[in-house]
């Protein structure tokens, strides 16, 4: 975040806030059940992403043909004459980084960028306390980082939803700044799982892969409202916007003189942002997903989580 | 306005113009410094334009739409004043002036004055103070002076040009009063001392100048024992006056012999003076001018007879082309003086062939006839039918004037033309050239008005599409 001479006066921003509604406990419970058994039912031979591979045992499950006999569970098939395996998962628990950009810019979009990283966020959060992970919450934005929010247990989830709950898009300080404070990085350091949600429009690539190490995995979700997806949603011209305005910075950009010509390149450009981190995302080995505030969470998380 | 003007056009409707107020404000709208509506969006720097540089090359926005809305308006209100190129020339309307030159017009205006301001003298002031009120500028006019009198004087002048001079001379005929209704057109002026029927000639348009006036008494007759003078009083009996100066006959000497014995007898028996210039007198019997025997022309007989009498003459060539003496003198004038023709001659006699050879008018007396070949066959019948036509053409003394034309002419009239329809010919098909160029301009006005509002509608449609 430079600090911009050409700061000046901000519209309102559409979507400061997030509001998590009364269906959205029910969505994630159910989507972090899904997520969480879909993985138990990849768990063998297959790769191993959200579940572990250690010792503490998780329960059972029906025995498929080809599995790996040494888990094959010969008390219960002895009691209840049916084939289960025994399911473990590491005895270390994982440790997982959820980062939220909850800068101005994320106030962007009807629904809300921020409304969206958080319900991506929730769910996360959900899918990861099932699993058993210890999870670190953290945001940005508004008067700088704030306090770490930390979860060790599923009961603990309402106090993620409530921390998500009270975000509020502002400031300039955006995942940039959790990504190159070297205090944020420490604490993401123990962490086996780093995910990050925002706009990555001002986020150095590079402060990003320095925060990949050992077999850390980072999954890096990248949200754009609508209109920033397609700027003539928001009509351009006499019948709509004048200008564009950066929430952060508050400089005004305009589609220049011929608009169709202007829309043009920013689309070309938006493409090679987009298309820049899902390169970076491919070549070392990070998940990246990119979609629309209204999209549902259900629609990308699952690939995002992979 | 001052543009069209230097284009030679104008608005037939100026008032339209106030419409132009609209298209004003749209523009003055866009002037208006306005909160620029902004649209936030976290990837706003993605545009390359930045506002600043824009702003600072247009201080006002003005679309495509609203501009071509504006040039819609513009054109719709041009056509809605309709548009006609100015005039190119100045107006000129063409006015003719009737000038009433019967008896009455020379009477005193005044009756205590009387040789001072005559009836005439104060309607053509009037007629020619109205003609010098025109504005050239506008109003220019040329004036046709119109005698109406046979023969008269007719001349065309500009309208500040007055009156010419002959026209206030009195005639040395009496005329009788003009036939107005046959003289009512656009553009036409009476000059007269009655104030006429107001109501038929105001709705003709036609203008009016009467200079009204007293009754004036004085002789309305004159007899072998003196005038009779009339006392200007209605129902008032006629007086004899003093008697005046001998009424004078000129008997012409080439007529033929019966004929002129038959006139100094006639004369002698009214007490009539016999001889002298024709100028002054009463009554000229004369033998019509005979172009034959310079010519060569052969003389021709006829017998014609009337009253009871019947004689063979020899013709002799009158002034009209077909041999005889003209019947009627001429077309009748536009004036309808009377049927009585240009000149006022009246035929009384006609040959064989309804060839007139004796013609008569007030105090003059005209026989295309030069011998009577032999004597009539009834020289009583002869001798009356004469002396009738005789008695009936002797004029009267410059002091006698009709009764008629003495009685009061009521209050002084100054009415003026409508010049709408005194417009001349040529200024009013210059006019219709110029009206149908404006109907044209009025019409591509409205197609290109139509067009720049179907564009601005379109562009408008594009614009928040």
């Amino acid at each position: 975040m430079n600090g911009s001479p050409e700061r000046r006066e901000v519209p309102p921003l559409p979507s400061p806030e997030v509001e998590l509604p009364g269906t959205y406990l029910s969505r994630i419970g159910a989507f972090a059940t899904q997520l969480a058994a879909a993985r138990e039912r990849e768990e063998v031979g297959r790769r191993r992403t959200l579940q572990g591979d250690g010792q503490e045992f998780v329960g059972h499950r029906p025995y498929r043909p080809g599995e790996d006999l040494r888990r094959f569970d010969w008390d219960l098939l002895a009691r209840l004459d049916r084939p289960y395996v025994r399911v473990h998962r590491s005895e270390a628990r994982e440790d997982w980084w959820i980062a939220v950009d909850a800068s101005a810019s994320m106030g962007v979009g009807r629904p809300g960028k921020l409304q969206s990283a958080a319900e991506a966020a929730g769910a996360s959060i959900a899918v990861g306390l099932r699993l058993g992970a210890r999870i670190t919450l953290v945001s940005s934005g508004g008067e700088g980082p704030s306090r770490p929010v930390q979860l060790t247990r599923t009961a603990e989830l309402g106090h993620g939803l409530t921390a998500l709950g009270s975000m509020s898009a502002g400031g300039r300080g955006g995942l940039e700044d959790l990504v190159a404070s070297r205090g944020h990085r420490a604490g993401a350091r123990g962490c086996g799982r780093l995910l990050l949600f925002g706009d990555f429009i001002d986020v150095d690539p590079a402060d990003v892969l320095r925060l990949l190490g050992g077999r850390r995995r980072l999954h890096l979700g990248q949200v754009l409202a609508p209109e920033e997806w397609n700027p003539s949603l928001a009509g351009i011209g006499s019948s709509g916007a004048d200008s564009f305005v950066d929430p952060e910075s508050g400089a005004r950009r305009r589609p220049g003189e011929d608009p169709r010509r202007g829309l043009e390149r920013y689309e070309q450009s938006l493409e090679a942002l987009v298309a820049r981190w899902s390169d970076l995302a491919a070549a070392h080995g990070v998940s990246h997903r990119a979609w629309s505030s209204a999209d549902a969470f259900e629609r990308f998380l699952p690939d995002l989580l992979r | 306005m001052t543009a069209l003007g230097i284009l030679g056009w104008a608005l037939t409707v100026p008032g339209a113009l106030a419409g132009l107020l609209l298209p004003l404000g749209i523009i003055l709208l866009s002037f208006r410094r306005r909160q620029p509506r902004l649209v936030a969006l976290g990837t706003a720097r993605l545009f390359e334009d930045r506002e600043a540089s824009a702003a600072s090359r247009r201080r006002w926005q003005l679309s495509g739409s609203r501009w071509w809305a504006v040039v819609a308006l513009v054109l719709g209100i041009l056509a809605a004043g309709r548009p006609r190129p100015a005039a190119e020339d100045q107006a000129v309307f063409v006015l003719t002036v009737h000038v009433d030159r019967s008896p009455s017009m020379f009477l005193p205006a005044e009756p205590s004055e009387p040789g001072g301001e005559r009836r005439i003298d104060r309607a053509v002031d009037a007629a020619t103070a109205w003609l010098a009120s025109l504005d050239p500028a506008v109003e220019r006019a040329v004036v046709r002076w119109r005698a109406l009198e046979p023969g008269g004087l007719d001349v065309t002048l500009d309208a500040g040009d007055g009156c010419p001079a002959g026209l206030l001379e009195a005639p040395s005929r009496a005329n009788p009063n003009p036939r107005w209704g046959r003289l009512v057109a656009p553009g036409a002026i009476f000059v007269t001392d009655e104030g006429l029927a107001p109501a038929a000639l105001r709705s003709s348009g036609v203008g009016l100048f009467a200079s009204g006036g007293l009754a004036v008494p004085g002789a309305v007759a004159a007899g072998s024992d003196g005038l009779l003078n009339w006392s200007g009083e209605d129902d008032a009996p006629l007086q004899l006056g003093a008697e005046d100066e001998d009424l004078r006959v000129v008997i012409g000497r080439e007529l033929a012999a019966p004929l002129r014995s038959l006139a100094s007898l006639w004369a002698e028996e009214r007490g009539l003076a016999v001889g002298g210039a024709p100028q002054g007198a009463s009554l000229t019997i004369r033998q019509a001018e005979s172009p034959a025997d310079d010519s060569g022309n052969p003389r021709s007989s006829s017998t014609v007879g009337r009253d009871g009498w019947s004689a063979r003459v020899e013709v002799s060539r009158g002034p009209s082309a077909d041999g005889g003496l003209s019947a009627d003198g001429g077309p009748i004038a536009d004036g309808g003086l009377s049927a009585d023709g240009d000149q006022g001659w009246r035929p009384w006699l006609l040959d064989e062939a309804r060839q007139c050879l004796v013609r008569a008018r007030r105090g003059e007396v005209e026989v295309g006839f030069s011998r009577i070949l032999p004597e009539p066959t009834s020289m009583e019948a002869f001798a009356v039918s004469w002396a009738r036509l005789l008695d009936e053409h002797l004029a009267p003394p410059g002091a006698v004037v009709a009764l008629q034309e003495r009685r009061a002419a009521g209050a002084a009239v100054s009415r003026a033309p409508a010049l709408a329809g005194a417009l001349d010919p040529e200024v009013l098909s210059r006019r219709a050239r110029r009206a149908s160029r404006g109907r044209r301009a009025e019409l591509l006005l409205s197609v290109g008005a139509a067009a720049a509002g179907l564009l601005s509608l379109v562009l408008r449609l594009r614009g928040s599409a």
